[in-house]
């Protein structure tokens, strides 16, 4: 088994590789290997609260979901939530201090920045 | 060693050429090379001396998915797959890069 880990850095709706991110996640829980989901700098916009609909954005709560449902681990970086002034995250979605995160990448077989 | 690859940009992004050039090194070295094609990446299919990395040995797998999403014809010698494809090769090789 592995331990493949997928970093999301940009912001979510001016592209739709975020949520091509989160789908690439699910499809590599495939072969029973372990996937984290980090979200970092600009990319934890997309572990938030939004209302993407107003906007005729495809809405991400299925891949969250799914995600959570195949128990794969989703964190966000403290000090990029912090630098934004954000303070609430998705359901399921872990803030953790940049330590972990740099923890995470270290232990991982494989990571893509998506 | 076996190595894979995913590449998700257009071709006219620099990662394509570098990715190119990775397999056909990887290949004259003797290791087994499989790339996938996700997302704008699928476009690289259209791209010759992409495709002619099939002649190297080199497999090719597409989301199929994102090809469609972008109206990309079939080409012969590239699996059009899935995500399972893609999972497939994190799970089979000693290295992986991802360009993105």
């Amino acid at each position: 088994m592995k331990k493949i880990t997928v970093i999301v850095r940009n912001l979510p709706f001016n592209t739709r590789r975020n949520a091509e991110a989160l789908r690439m996640s699910v499809g590599l829980t495939l072969r029973e290997d372990k996937v984290t989901v980090i979200f970092i700098d600009d990319g934890i916009y997309t572990a938030t609260t939004t209302k993407p609909d107003l906007i005729h954005f495809a809405p991400l709560e299925r891949e969250f979901g799914a995600l959570a449902m195949l128990k794969c681990r989703l964190l966000a970086d403290k000090p990029s939530m912090e630098k934004r002034g954000l303070k609430e995250l998705l359901e399921n979605v872990n803030p953790v201090e940049r330590e972990e995160i740099v923890r995470t990448i270290n232990d991982s077989d494989i990571i893509i920045p998506f | 060693m076996k190595l894979g690859i995913l590449l998700t940009t257009s071709p006219e992004n620099e990662n394509t050429n570098t990715v190119i050039e990775i397999s056909k090194a990887a290949r004259e070295e003797g290791h087994e090379v499989s790339i996938f094609l996700m997302y704008d990446g699928v476009y690289n299919v259209n791209k010759k001396e992409f495709v002619e990395l099939i002649d190297k040995g080199v497999d090719i797998a597409v989301c199929a998915f994102n090809a469609e999403q972008r109206k990309i014809a079939r080409v012969e010698g590239i699996l059009f797959g899935s995500q399972y494809d893609h999972a497939c090769i994190a799970s089979n090789v000693d290295r992986f890069i991802s360009f993105g």
